[in-house]
């Protein structure tokens, strides 16, 4: 009898004793064989999650907006999915962050070249504002170490993150806090309080 | 899909090359009724696979086309699709881990959130490789079940058997692969 046959012989037993009668009778004298069924029986019983059933239980195809073959772009934590917004200062985009948390973020990717003081202040000025406002879907802004920020409303929530491609991250270096610049090494700093 | 259906026929017929030309057309044909989900649904909403495939079916099997034999073809080409969109992003996953992180293009099959560890996919798929040759009808149930998430009746419809007959060859293959991927692990060289 093939392994396969003994194994699924073995499993109809009702009983731990049962089932070891049969072994003996099956297996024989062959210890190493017998070894190996007793080997895919402690596997068939054990409850572990290895094979428990399908690999895509709790699969998840994250959507993009555009179907078609524009292929998508990592910058750091981020995945960026869509761009909202263009301005003299570079671009902003829907983006997704995939570290330390998973959710949407809207991404300003600063032109290089320019001056980071300026850029510093005018973010600067743009949360306090931001931090001002009172509606249903800005979040409130919070520190910018993003283990302590908790959007106040689960996926829909806004984060107003800012990343500089291939930053050096400078102004971050002078700032008092330096969680601002946790990223740094990601070429993405997310500056915003 | 008349392509898929004439390919079906030429595999059940015999013809050598046909199974590895359909197999890039179910795949594509996957891709495109995923991409027309996707429109319709909600960001971030769980995709069944095991839907899209019997979706795809159901268009050839209207054509009055759906014999047994042509069934089995197209089930073991979507399984067989699907489990290379899924090893193709589990490698990608490992490389992203062991090397630098990488800004540029990433294929669509990455959109694919997995909570299954990527090392449990390729040691799974490895282990797949050589069962298959010792028990190819196994091997095929598993494909079905791990990589589309097909239950055991659904199997049972795709390969023309009974259901008691898949949940054997299900316990059988999923001990099998089990004890491989152990003794992989533990053995002196234990690549996975």
């Amino acid at each position: 009898m093939t392994e396969r046959e003994i194994f699924l012989a073995a499993l109809e037993m009702g009983t731990p004793e049962e089932r070891a009668v049969y072994l003996e009778e099956a297996c024989g004298r062959d210890v190493t064989f017998r070894r190996k069924v007793e080997e895919l029986l402690k596997e068939h019983f054990s409850n572990d999650s290895l094979l428990a059933g399908s690999a895509l239980e709790g699969a998840r195809i994250a959507a993009e907006s555009s179907v078609a073959e524009t292929p998508a772009q990592l910058l750091g934590h981020y995945k960026l999915l869509e761009k909202i917004g263009e301005g003299g200062f570079g671009e902003v985009w829907m983006a997704e962050q995939r570290e330390p948390v998973r959710r949407r973020v809207a991404l300003k990717i600063i032109k290089l070249g320019m001056d980071s003081r300026q850029i510093v202040a005018r973010f600067e000025a743009e949360r306090q504002a931001l931090a001002m406002m009172d509606h249903a879907n800005i979040a409130k802004i919070f520190d910018a170490d993003d283990r302590e920020a908790a959007p106040s409303r689960g996926s829909d929530a806004l984060r107003l993150a800012c990343a500089r491609a291939n930053c050096s991250c400078e102004p971050c270096e002078r700032r008092p806090r330096p969680q601002a610049c946790r990223e740094a090494r990601e070429n993405a700093c997310a500056l915003g309080g | 899909m008349s392509d898929v259906t004439q390919l079906l026929n030429a595999i059940e017929a015999g013809e050598p090359k046909a199974a590895g030309q359909l197999l890039p057309l179910v795949y594509e044909e996957l891709r495109k009724l995923a991409a027309v989900r996707m429109a319709n649904e909600k960001m971030g909403q769980t995709l069944q696979p095991t839907a899209l495939v019997h979706e795809a079916w159901l268009k050839i099997a209207g054509t009055g086309d759906g014999s047994f034999a042509n069934r089995r073809h197209f089930f073991k080409a979507a399984a067989t699709a699907m489990q290379q969109i899924l090893i193709d992003n589990a490698r990608r996953k490992q490389r992203l881990k062991h090397g630098a992180n990488q800004v540029g293009d990433e294929l669509h099959e990455s959109r694919i959130a997995i909570s299954t560890p990527s090392e449990e996919l390729l040691a799974v798929n490895d282990a797949l490789a050589s069962l298959a040759l010792e028990d190819p009808q196994a091997a095929e149930v598993v494909q079905m079940r791990y990589f589309v998430g097909m239950t055991v009746p659904e199997i049972a419809a795709a390969l023309n058997l009974a259901p008691r007959t898949v949940d054997r060859h299900w316990a059988f293959a999923r001990a099998w692969l089990k004890r491989t991927i152990r003794k992989s692990l533990s053995g002196p060289v234990g690549s996975v």
